[in-house]
């Protein structure tokens, strides 16, 4: 608040920020403690979780996860309404409710009280993807859902402690409708953990620098955020910018899904208005309000230029709008299990390519695509309803370029993830992963290229049923500035004695046995930036010499002619100054 | 110290009365129609001694509803061992928590006096919807129980005496009726807080001790009455089964087999050689098993007073795995009356063997019609339940014809007004009534079957109906030499080009307004002989229509002369010796409205024209 600030004497302006970056660093180093603990890979390896620490008025001032700043602050929100006047020291209160601001009923968020001095001087909020809360399928992922009841259990904010003690009767419900309990329950001890040394480090926060000045510190947190973010606005031209970003199909039969903004700059201030999106639909893809100002928010913060912190100054700065009904805020009880994936990517594509514009010519406008469509695919064994494989969670590739930067890796949005290991998961499902490996000539071309398809190749044994749903195989990830498309994505199946022959899986398949071979998966090349021909010629050779382009697209697309393991200036400079008008980047 | 027997006496009757009046208050304070109308639900009176839990009284009770919430009352007792006070109220409805199947929601309230937990009433009753991936629980699609419903274990929804609010929301977030689900729950607490006053006003008046010793010698009159009851059967092993028709999973016949050994006072049944657990949702877990086992000698002794004494001399042995004692996960949303109800037809066949005369049709079978859809009129979402269904399954037994609807264990349970049914649900009932030849024949006739037709009517867009059908190859027994009732059929789309008869289940099969429905509800078994049956009551029957001139030959051996409507003896006799001989040598022959439920669902071929003369 202004006038706190203005009556702080600059040791007392100093002391603000080191506190904030303290919170900041707790968030983080709870969430290493939730990493390192948790039982699944979806919260260890993939780090889809987020922790979190908020003022007394429930408003958020610091995050470990930007991309689950909005659903988090939701969560605790609709915690607060059910428990404001109700919360002790030692209480935990849990939920998952994706119609109240949530994302899909797998990601549980915990909020307990911080208490100072007997007085609650702010919350501690864990949040994290569970293995599984009953529905159809084990996992949750069902394309032809129309309810969210088909994929699991909704809770709405129930106390999970009270006083310190287990409310077992709430516990032992929540693990009933988990088909892997053990799991479930591990994870949920890795956020208590967390929230535990949350408590541990405030209080040491607290002893070190005095409960007014944390408190302080948590307004100045979100102040700053918002200072920042409101100067990065400053510097967008007003006006309104639209942008607009497609799903192949909606897993259940129907036709491509448009997600649409409009991004409405105004002085300090930005609006961002979904209404124009599809309708919702009868499946999985529906993205959840919560989720849907989660990639929203992605999308800023990964253009603004400005190291904004992730915190509720974020949110008073951008207002975030739908009307009810759409596909990126359906009405209960409709089906949200995909969102975070899809449509929530295209959220953030949609927001970035409206952003974009915004930008103008600051470094926003630079960034290329952030995310990239990743297609689901998962099997089980036929006897074994419980164990589902998720071949998601081997998906690499799909970064795409940005003004001065190839892509490499995972694209922004995905880059919190580690890289997973062959070894470790061969290891951790007694088969082979046949292949994995870059895709020649699937990077978006570009002065700045995009990042290969990357393909994993898994031995099917014929005993398992899949479950997949393709996407980005017809929309690929898009290039930027004249930037190339990248490759498409692929689902390609190969029957063992089927002379080698490969077919594309079907768009959707729900629990379908698969013969005996292989499975091949592509997650698509990330979007070029730039016009390809103004590619710097020896990072052409490059590309060719890693077998990232072949020299036959070297010259085709970039027209860098390369012979006997060299850039031929002179065919070169000819070629790019013979070219015709192309866009694509393939 | 002993209570006289004439205080034991009304204790026992007020505990009747008082387990009567806890259910009159839910039914009439309950929003559901299930509730209101059909009264599917009951009422009993649970008492813990500090070591176990016993029944002590039930009323308008339905036997697997009461007689399973006995382990849904121990299961409460169980979870919350240490953490119970006074101003608790539970729910349960987990299987594997002692339940039955995820419809059923058990309200228990425990009952503190001098600081101990002593009397829990409690109501239970079937919630239309319970969240899951299906409206309204049943899917054959079911493998897990997962798939059927919001599973919780014992749930405090007060907490000494305060309302939690949050785990309320819980429940309504996780059903799609979920108003009707809080104003149906309240009365059931209502029901039991009503228990409550009337069983502190009896401990007042009599005294705590005294009552529980009065319960005692109630228990204990019960246990002898049945001891003496099995005494008097010969000891010696009897052997019976039950085909269940379809698991709607791909498994057939799955047969439900029993043996019963009298040894002295003490009855066992052994299930073993039961079929293994059903990969579908018909699976039985152990409290809907017994609660069958109680229910059909319940029903062979209906002059003792039935509570935990009486169950005493009964022990069962249920097989782990198998489809009567099914491990987890396992679906269970069709346990109540599919697997159940052989369960029951198996017990009562064998008790065939050593007490004819008492045996009877004693459970029900399934013709099971959901509707999911919005009605028009309230632009609401509306899911159907259709009790009409399954009415007609009495059978005929010792000296009685099948009468009325619902065999006796099921007959607290009421048919819904068609009227009142119309104006609630967006359907129009066009036909309602007993059909002629369908009686199964005995010297005590079964009930007719009851043929029934209706179409959605005022619904928005697309009703979606699931039925499901059981008792059409394998249907309710005969006894003594009666026949089988007739078996259950539906048709859909009845009368144009594009019937579809349901033999198993049609699975959210849409309708359309004016698409009529048909089903036939068949009746329960016969007893005893046709060819016994009096002349006179077979004349009387086809005065009234449930039998025709060509079926009292057929199926009786009556010749009725119909000129003048009156039986002629000699015609009568002769035809009767013909066919004594002629069953002699086919004791299986077809009863005319089995052979022509047979012809219409194309289980038999359409039939050559054979008069018996």
């Amino acid at each position: 608040m202004a006038a706190l600030e203005t009556g702080q004497t600059p040791a007392e302006r100093i002391e603000l920020e080191i506190v904030r970056h303290k919170l900041a660093a707790l968030t983080r180093e709870m969430g290493a403690v939730v990493a390192n603990s948790a039982q699944t890979w979806e919260i260890a390896e993939q780090r889809d979780f987020a922790l979190a620490i908020a003022d007394r008025h429930g408003e958020l001032a610091a995050i470990d996860n930007p991309l689950q700043l909005g659903s988090t602050t939701f969560a605790l929100r609709a915690a607060l309404d059910a428990f404001r006047f109700d919360m002790k020291e030692g209480d935990v209160v849990a939920l998952n409710d994706p119609h109240r601001g949530g994302t899909h009923v797998q990601d549980l968020t915990l909020v307990a009280p911080y208490v100072v001095d007997d007085a609650i001087a702010g919350y501690l909020v864990a949040r994290g993807h569970m293995p599984d809360l009953g529905g159809v399928h084990a996992g949750g992922h069902h394309p032809a859902a129309r309810e969210v009841w088909a994929e699991g259990v909704p809770i709405t904010p129930v106390k999970l402690r009270r006083h310190d003690r287990p409310v077992r009767d709430v516990i032992t419900t929540i693990a009933l409708n988990s088909r892997r309990p053990e799991a479930l329950l591990g994870n949920l001890d890795a956020l208590l953990a967390a929230l535990r040394l949350g408590r541990r480090r405030g209080d040491e926060l607290v002893g070190a620098h005095g409960i007014a000045r944390v408190r302080a510190a948590l307004d100045h947190a979100q102040g700053y955020a918002e200072r920042r973010l409101r100067a990065a606005l400053r510097g967008w031209a007003d006006g309104g910018y639209d942008g607009e970003r497609a799903l192949d199909h909606d897993g259940a039969g129907g036709g491509p899904v448009h997600v649409r903004v409009r991004a409405e700059v105004d002085g300090d201030r930005l609006r961002l208005d979904f209404s124009g999106s599809d309708a919702e639909r009868a499946s999985f893809v529906n993205s959840a309000f919560g989720n849907t100002v989660d990639h929203a928010l992605g999308a800023l913060l990964a253009l603004v230029d400005d190291d904004v912190p992730a915190n509720g100054g974020v949110l008073r700065a951008v207002e975030l709008r739908c009307a009810e009904g759409r596909v990126v805020n359906p009405r209960r009880p409709a089906a949200v299990g995909w969102g975070p994936e899809h449509c929530g990517r295209e959220v953030a594509e949609a927001c970035a390519a409206a952003l974009r514009q915004a930008c103008g010519d600051g470094g926003g406008a630079g960034v290329g695509a952030i995310a990239s469509p990743r297609p689901l695919v998962t099997f089980r064994p036929r006897a074994r309803r419980h164990e589902r494989t998720s071949l998601t969670r081997l998906q690499t590739g799909g970064c795409s370029a940005a003004d001065g930067r190839d892509g490499w890796g995972s694209p922004h949005l995905l880059s919190r993830a580690e890289l997973p290991s062959v070894e470790q998961w061969e290891a951790e499902h007694g088969r082979r992963i046949v292949a994995l490996r870059q895709l020649p000539d699937t990077a978006g071309a570009g002065r700045w290229r995009g990042a290969p398809a990357v393909e994993t190749v898994v031995e099917l044994t014929g005993e398992e049923l899949l479950t997949l749903c393709a996407c980005g195989r017809e929309i690929p990830v898009a290039g930027t500035a004249g930037g190339g498309d990248g490759g498409p994505a692929a689902v390609v199946l190969v029957e063992d004695g089927d002379g080698g022959g490969a077919r594309d899986a079907p768009a959707t398949v729900v629990e379908q046995p698969a013969a005996p071979g292989r499975i091949a998966i592509a997650v698509g090349g990330g979007g070029g930036w730039g016009d390809p021909h103004e590619r710097d010629a020896e990072l052409v050779l490059a590309d060719v010499l890693d077998g990232i382009v072949t020299a036959t697209a070297a010259e085709a697309v970039y027209g860098v002619v390369i012979a006997g393991g060299e850039v031929d200036e002179a065919a070169t400079t000819r070629a790019r100054a013979q070219r015709e008008e192309r866009n694509d980047g393939r | 110290m002993a209570v006289d027997p004439i205080t034991a006496e009304i204790v026992r009757s007020s505990m009747e009365s008082i387990a009567a009046e806890v259910v009159q208050t839910m039914v009439r304070t309950a929003v559901s129609p299930m509730f209101n109308e059909a009264h599917d639900c009951s009422a009993g009176v649970f008492y813990y001694d500090g070591e176990e839990v016993s029944l002590v009284s039930r009323a308008d009770a339905v036997p697997v509803h009461i007689f399973a919430s006995l382990t849904s009352v121990e299961a409460c007792l169980e979870f919350f061992h240490g953490d119970l006070a006074e101003g608790d109220v539970l729910l349960v409805c987990d299987p594997f928590y002692g339940g039955t199947h995820l419809g059923d929601y058990t309200v228990v309230k425990p009952i503190f006096i001098d600081g101990q937990p002593i009397f829990f009433p409690s109501v239970r009753a079937h919630m239309l919807d319970v969240g899951g991936p299906v409206p309204g629980g049943n899917s054959p699609h079911s493998t897990e129980v997962w798939q059927e419903g919001f599973r919780f274990c014992p749930l405090k929804l007060h907490e000494q005496g305060i309302v939690r609010q949050e785990i309320w929301a819980w429940l309504k977030a996780n059903n799609r009726l979920a108003d009707e689900l809080e104003a149906d729950v309240a009365a059931m607490i209502g029901g039991c807080t009503v228990g409550e006053q009337r069983l502190r006003d009896l401990c007042a008046r009599y005294g705590v001790e005294v009552v529980k010793e009065a319960l005692t010698q109630v228990f204990d009159a019960s246990e002898r009455s049945l001891r003496s009851q099995i005494a008097a059967w010969p000891d010696g092993r009897y052997r019976a089964e039950s085909l269940v028709d379809s698991d709607y999973a791909g498994g057939a016949d799955l047969p439900i087999r029993v043996e019963l050994t009298i040894d002295g006072d003490e009855l066992t049944a052994d299930f073993t050689g039961t079929a293994a657990q059903s990969p579908g949702l018909v699976n039985s877990v152990p409290g809907n098993t017994l609660s069958y086992l109680y229910g059909v000698f319940a029903a062979l002794c209906p002059d003792v007073p039935i509570n935990s004494g009486f169950f005493r001399p009964l022990r069962a042995v249920l097989p782990p795995g198998s489809v009567v004692n099914p491990r987890p996960p396992a679906a269970t949303a069709g346990a109540t009356v599919v697997v159940g109800c052989d369960v029951g037809e198996a017990i009562m066949k064998a008790c065939e063997q050593f007490a004819p005369e008492l045996v009877g049709t004693a459970t029900i079978d399934l013709c099971d019609f959901w509707s999911f859809g919005v009605d028009a009129r309230s632009g609401a979402y509306s899911i159907h339940y259709d009790y009409l269904c399954s009415p007609c399954c009495t059978g005929g037994t010792a000296g009685a014809d099948g009468w009325g609807a619902w065999s006796p264990l099921f007959c607290a349970l009421d048919l819904a007004s068609i009227e009142m049914t119309e104006i609630q649900y967006p359907e129009l009932y066009r036909q309602a009534e007993y059909t002629t030849d369908s009686a199964a024949p005995g010297q005590w006739r079964g009930s007719p079957a009851y043929a029934m037709q209706r179409e959605a009517y005022q619904a928005a867009g697309t009703v979606e109906v699931t039925c499901s059908v059981q008792a059409l190859r394998h249907p309710l027994h005969g006894y003594a030499g009666g026949r089988p009732g007739a078996g259950n059929y539906a048709i859909m789309r009845h009368g144009s080009d594009d019937e579809l008869v349901v033999t198993e289940i049609a699975f959210m099969e849409p309708t359309a307004d004016g698409e009529r429905i048909l089903w036939q509800s068949g009746g329960g078994g016969g007893w005893g002989d046709p060819l016994a049956r009096e002349p006179a009551r077979v004349l009387d029957d086809v005065l009234d229509e449930l039998v025709s001139p060509e079926g009292a030959r057929h199926d009786y051996g009556v010749v009725i002369d119909p000129a003048a409507m009156a039986v002629d003896e000699e015609a009568t006799a002769a035809l009767r010796r013909e066919l004594r001989a002629a069953r002699a040598a086919e004791p299986d022959w077809i009863a005319l409205g089995r052979r022509r439920t047979l012809e219409r669902t194309g289980l038999l071929a359409a039939p050559e024209v054979a008069h018996a003369v």
